[in-house]
């Protein structure tokens, strides 16, 4: 989390001062007024202090978000095995569980923390409470600040490595929770610009490439293996990932040329496949993405002409591995194409 | 161990090794003038104890006074404008503490709106400095054939170059603006603007703090709130451009080990492929180093296309799958292919290959970093 340095800084900055005067310290909490209770004096203090958050905020904003991600990873490992030894019958971690045990670990540490905050500082419960919320969401205000009593800095060194080590634990446990619930939000926009290119690349690509009518021809060259219609049908249900594709795209003149893009759309209607599987994965997740997915999916369903015919298989796919063509030995090639799709081209399908 | 482990371990290291380094400068710049500062306040303490004679609990009770006024005497802190800086100062996690809920309602408020309004926020300026780096590039793009050169495309340098000095210029322009306005030096009016656009929000310096300025100059007031959210977006969209890939590094890199691990579980023997393979290593011994090379990818292909019974376990081996011969083939190159021993079918398809070169970067591990 960007702000986290915030935090860091100051409880930093807390322990080099030497503080032995708790006067000072007050007075100069109440002057700064923020957890900027000790806020650089000096100009050379507030260079360094630029420039010190210059690289400090992006390190620890990636720092925490990777340790947060090992954490989930680890969680989700437990979880599997645990629900494993329980005898459940569906082992597989759903994203409901993540975020309910994110949720419960979130509110337990700030609990942990008013609790010993309330206690160490004099603070009601409430207090604490609030304290540790404003300072794990790094936003703090500095109305309460940890460490400022009594000479805690120096007189208390145990308390002090509580502190330290609860607000850095805390920060990561938030982060965990931040990393599984907000952060594929950040990079969406991204995506769909990204998914957006590719589409217009693939457009111009095969409206370049479609203007010899002899590409058909081209594709029998490779004789068709018998296996094809096996690899085919494996194809058919492989369902690579989903996305919109240059579906409007293919008009183009003869019949070759329609073979082409039936082939991309089949290859794309696997990922539409693949799609609709991700969805069963996707049932606990955020609804309102799933709407925009199926019209994306569905649009060139439509226009597929390779699988109108075809209706939806039990678990919504719609492939069909019917063509067991020339085509379909091109189309290893091919395949290999799609999954600049599945990766990419899916609008969030794996969340 | 595994690649996320390690690049996790690193970072804690390389941060405590910073926190470590940046404590010990802040102590060799600071502790000095701390001391004087708390020497010569000592000393007038005691020059206005003795002047006035003032015992020691009223002067402990003066200065509470005089601390607690403070807010109070930079403005009406809780009225309209005032309330809303403290709800920027809250979303947007800069927290200048210059004004705090008091009341016990008021901080249970303030945290459920911090709870909503921070990552509503976060993803907010990160979408909108996602479409400002858009925007940008689209711009340079057409500067740059308007120039005439011969390179139109918009590399991450020039992307970098860009978000950086608009970063600057925005401190600078806020510190001219907030230099005129608070009669700050250039210098603080900087260092304010710096801090408050990184959200650290000390509070050492807070504008909209002098002379009642939340009632009295509105115009200010609406360029002060303007100033921030445009910063932050700025800042967010150099952040978008320059930080956000790391931050998703390692659910990535898990993803691809996921995906190995599935298609690696599924590979079983299939024919396709071979015939694949055999056609390519049929034509021309020199090729046969790429070909073994997708004879190994394929037998990946052959495992999962026979494995079709357990897609619904497996969502993403294929894309694994896809994303590691999607990586050969850019190792081959379509140049290769186009004079190599496939015929053209698959030399017309390989210009679809172009448009996916750029994702071949994003499948393949992480070379960059």
């Amino acid at each position: 989390m960007q702000r986290t340095h915030c935090t860091v800084c100051t409880v930093c900055c807390a322990a080099v001062y030497p503080n032995d005067n708790h006067f000072t310290l007050t007075f100069f909490h109440f002057l700064f007024t923020g957890y900027g209770h000790a806020a650089p004096s000096t100009d050379g203090g507030k260079v360094f202090c630029m420039f010190y958050a210059l690289l400090g905020i992006p390190l620890t904003l990636v720092m925490f978000q990777s340790l947060g991600e090992r954490i989930n990873t680890l969680v989700k490992y437990l979880l599997h095995r645990l629900k494993k030894c329980l005898g459940f019958r569906r082992t597989e971690v759903s994203m409901a569980n993540m975020v309910s045990i994110g949720f419960i670990s979130c509110m337990s540490t700030l609990c942990i923390g008013a609790a010993a905050f309330s206690r160490y500082e004099d603070w009601s419960f409430f207090h604490a409470y609030y304290y540790c919320f404003i300072t794990l969401t790094t936003i703090g205000f500095g109305d309460y600040v940890a460490l400022q009593k009594d000479h805690a800095l120096q007189n208390n060194p145990k308390y002090v490595a509580f502190s330290f080590i609860y607000i850095l634990t805390g920060l990561t446990v938030i982060g965990a929770f931040l990393n599984l619930v907000v952060l594929r939000f950040m990079t969406m926009n991204a995506e769909d610009e990204r998914r957006d290119a590719e589409q217009r690349a693939l457009l111009s690509r095969n409206g370049q490439a479609g203007s010899g009518s002899g590409m058909a021809a081209h594709f029998h060259y490779i004789p068709d293996p018998p296996s094809s219609s096996s690899a085919a049908s494996g194809l058919g249900t492989a369902c690579g990932g989903g996305g919109g594709g240059p579906a409007g795209g293919g008009g183009g003149a003869g019949r070759g040329l329609r073979n082409v893009y039936a082939e991309v759309l089949h290859f794309q209607s696997m990922c539409s496949c693949l799609w609709y599987k991700s969805r069963e994965k996707l049932q606990y997740s955020i609804p309102m993405i799933i709407p925009r997915d199926l019209s994306t999916s569905d649009t060139y369903v439509e226009q597929g002409e390779t699988f109108s015919a075809q209706p939806l298989t039990s678990n919504g796919c719609v492939c069909s591995l019917r063509h067991p063509s020339a085509v379909s030995s091109v189309s290893t090639g091919l395949h290999s194409l799609v999954p600049a799709y599945p990766g990419h081209s899916k609008r969030r399908c794996s969340i | 161990m595994k690649r996320q482990n390690v690049r996790t371990l690193s970072l804690i290291v390389c941060t405590f090794t910073y926190l470590l380094v940046g404590a010990a400068v802040f102590d060799a710049l600071e502790s000095d003038y701390e001391m004087r500062e708390k020497e010569q306040l000592e000393a007038e303490e005691k020059r206005l104890q003795g002047k006035y004679n003032i015992s020691e609990d009223d002067y402990r009770k003066l200065e509470t006074i005089i601390m607690e006024a403070e807010p109070h005497r930079a403005g009406v802190q809780w009225k309209f404008a005032g309330s809303f800086y403290f709800a920027i100062t809250v979303i947007t996690t800069i927290g200048y503490g210059h004004a705090a809920p008091g009341t016990d309602a008021g901080k249970a408020f303030c945290m459920f709106y911090a709870v909503l309004g921070i990552p509503l926020t976060l993803v907010m300026f990160q979408s909108l400095g996602e479409r400002m780096n858009t925007f940008v590039k689209y711009l340079l793009k057409r500067i740059k054939k308007c120039c005439g050169m011969r390179i139109t495309e918009v590399s991450m340098e020039n992307m970098v170059t860009v978000g950086f000095f608009s970063c600057i210029g925005t401190l600078c322009i806020g510190a001219a603006a907030f230099s005129h306005y608070e009669d700050w030096s250039f210098f603080q009016s900087y260092y304010y603007c710096f801090i408050t656009l990184t959200t650290i929000g000390f509070g050492d310096f807070v504008a909209l703090q002098k002379n009642r300025a939340l009632q009295r100059k509105p115009l200010y007031v609406a360029f002060s709130f303007m100033y921030i959210l445009v910063g932050l977006t700025v800042i967010g969209a150099f952040l978008n451009l320059v930080v956000l890939r790391f931050l998703t590094m390692n659910s990535e890199d898990e993803r691809r080990d996921a995906e190995e691990r599935a298609s690696l579980a599924g590979n079983r023997a299939g024919s396709l492929a071979v015939h694949i393979q055999d056609e390519m290593l049929q034509r021309g011994g020199r090729r046969r180093r790429e070909a073994h090379v997708q004879h190994h990818a394929l037998g990946r292909l052959r495992g999962a296309f026979s494995n079709q019974n357990s897609y619904s376990s497996q969502l993403s081996p294929h894309q694994q799958y896809f994303h590691s011969v999607a990586y050969r083939i850019e190792e081959i190159s379509p140049s290769t292919l186009k004079n190599s021993y496939l015929p053209s079918p698959i030399s017309s398809v390989s210009p679809g290959l172009h448009s996916f070169t750029d994702n071949h970067q994003l499948m393949k591990r992480r070379k960059s970093v």
